[in-house]
């Protein structure tokens, strides 16, 4: 029966290759919103994962830029008192807390990257440390720098900040994030790179004394960070927490437009297709109602004729969906920095996982509207008495 | 006027005109270089490279940047794509579709490998050409490269009916 449906689909190519398009189209939008749902929270995750922070602590009147540069990777430069970092090890249900200094650097021309540096405390991070402890068993040296993945840079390479020459000692693995353009450095290499900017670098940078930019915090429970980073609020003045819920919720957010675009797009196309598959059907049953006659008369079961009229159609979405989730799958790849940067959320390639569930869903949906599509034409086909049928077809 | 060409040749020959329109727009209208958005390294300072970044373009200062030059190659590129394009149409017979074909695949992968190799784009990772332009012009190579094998191997079908 396959071989049946297979000859007939490839006899009529432009009909059933338009069709298999419209499927392609459903199953795209389909699966594009979710890949770019996952896409975005994986990212987030592996960012955090990365930071090894449970919450972050910023200036209250920088939030949106360190949210920024959390998210976005948008370079940005802000301040607020160190004394911050003793006050916030103070709240209960705080393990450790690691201050950073971040410094935007200038951009050169439209095609120069805007980096942030990001400077650590090597006694008390936990951010670079064990990644450093794991691929090279040694803490970041004096004028030693680790970039994140999208930067450029060979290891050992030496590369200016401001002027002062840095020794590329390691590179990150990707996340999708903010992380991915900021490099990291010692909190005094920083601050001879902001003394030396004066004379070396066309536009000095200022790190005031006594000033971090964040602090990260790890907390002893992490199934308690909400109340930490509550206790935080209350307890330290001038300060506003960033926890990994809360910048799920904010990509979710920013989200939310376009996959509502794209879940608008795949039910308009569903609705205007419906009908017309449909109505396709129809037509393609009346064609073939002389060989369903004859097939019924050679003794073709009721079903069989069912199968053979709606398979036709249930392969043909079978065939858009793959179709449209192949080409949305290398274009959403091809183009997933552009996305980022236009949609303004982080984004990664999901778990294999909810990939592959995404994929299967949008491909299950389409083939189903395919069958739906032809359902009530296979089951008048088959209902047909043989005679009719083959009388039906002829002119 | 009748061209004696068949309606799977003519649709290659579409495709073949419409890639190589695509390859010469894309980096200009479609998913513009940093050129193109009006900014060139003639603007640059000299000393911008150590004021701030040194994730820089990696082409000294006062010359025009990789994606500049990779855009006007592509724009020759693209136009003798839509070339071969329309030499299908023009010569429709079995030597010369050969020919196109075998054009179009050494074409499709001379535009995928002018952004990547021979010319490159700019450097930094968020810069207009490395995540809109590069990834566009590899598909349309890749695309361009797949149309052309398809000339060589789709068989003749007969030709169209002129109405």
């Amino acid at each position: 029966m396959i071989r049946l449906i297979t000859k007939s689909i490839v006899h009529r190519p432009v009909r059933n290759g338009a069709l298999i398009i419209s499927f392609a189209f459903i199953a795209a939008s389909l699966f594009s919103g979710h890949f770019l749902v996952a896409g975005a929270t994986d990212s987030v995750r592996q960012e955090l994962s990365r930071l090894g922070a449970d919450i972050i602590v910023v200036p209250a009147q920088y939030h949106a830029e360190g949210e920024a540069v959390l998210l976005r990777g948008e370079p940005s430069s802000f301040f607020f008192d160190s004394a911050i970092v003793g006050q916030v090890e103070n709240v209960s249900g705080v393990a450790q807390a690691a201050p950073q200094i971040y410094i935007a650097t200038m951009p050169a021309d439209c095609c120069s990257a805007l980096v942030q540096l990001i400077a650590i405390d090597p006694s008390r991070d936990f951010t670079i440390g064990p990644w450093l402890a794991q691929h090279r068993e040694m803490p970041l040296g004096k004028d030693e720098i680790i970039l994140g993945s999208q930067l450029v840079g060979d290891i050992g390479s030496t590369q200016y900040y401001y002027g002062h020459p840095f020794r590329v000692a390691g590179k990150l693995e990707p996340t999708g994030t903010g992380v991915d353009v900021s490099v990291f450095l010692r909190a005094e290499d920083a601050r001879v790179m902001a003394a030396e900017s004066v004379a070396m670098a066309y536009e000095p940078i200022e790190i005031p004394e006594g000033k971090i930019s964040v602090v990260l915090i790890k907390v002893k429970n992490p199934a308690e960070s909400t109340q930490v980073a509550s206790r935080i609020t209350d307890h330290v003045e001038g300060v506003r927490v960033i926890t990994p819920q809360y910048l799920i919720s904010t990509v979710a957010t920013q989200l939310d437009a376009t996959i509502r675009i794209l879940d608008l797009a795949a039910l308009v196309a569903t609705l205007v297709s419906l009908p017309l598959i449909a109505l396709i059907s129809v037509m393609a049953a009346n064609e073939r109602m002389r060989e369903i006659g004859m097939l019924r008369a050679l003794g073709a079961t009721q079903a069989r004729i069912f199968y053979l009229i709606s398979g036709e159609f249930v392969i043909i979405a079978l065939a858009g969906g793959i179709l449209g989730i192949a080409v949305s799958t290398v274009l959403l790849l091809s183009f997933q920095s552009y996305i980022s940067v236009t949609v303004g959320v982080p984004l990664t390639v999901p778990a294999a996982g909810s990939f592959i569930v995404s994929a299967l869903a949008a491909v299950l949906l389409t083939t189903g509207i395919g069958g739906v599509a032809a359902f009530f034409t296979a089951v008048r086909a088959a209902r047909t008495e043989p005679y009719r049928a083959i009388r039906s077809g002829e002119l | 006027m009748s061209f004696n060409i068949s309606n799977r040749s003519l649709l290659l020959a579409g495709a073949l005109v419409i890639l190589g329109a695509l390859i010469v727009i894309t980096p200009w209208y479609i998913f513009p270089v940093c050129e193109a958005k009006g900014v060139s390294s003639h603007s640059m300072s000299p000393m911008a490279s150590v004021a701030g970044s040194d994730q820089s373009t990696g082409m000294s200062t006062g010359a025009l940047m990789k994606c500049g030059y990779t855009a006007r190659a592509e724009a020759a590129v693209g136009a003798l794509v839509i070339i071969a394009g329309l030499a299908l149409i023009a010569l429709p017979n079995r030597i010369s579709r050969k020919a196109v074909g075998i054009a179009g695949i050494g074409l499709g992968v001379v535009t995928a490998l002018i952004p990547t190799i021979l010319i490159g784009v700019c450097n930094a990772a968020d810069a207009p050409c490395r995540i809109g332009t590069l990834p566009a012009l590899i598909i349309l190579g890749i695309l361009t490269i797949v149309v052309g094998i398809l000339v060589i191997l789709v068989r003749n079908d007969p030709p169209a009916v002129a109405n």
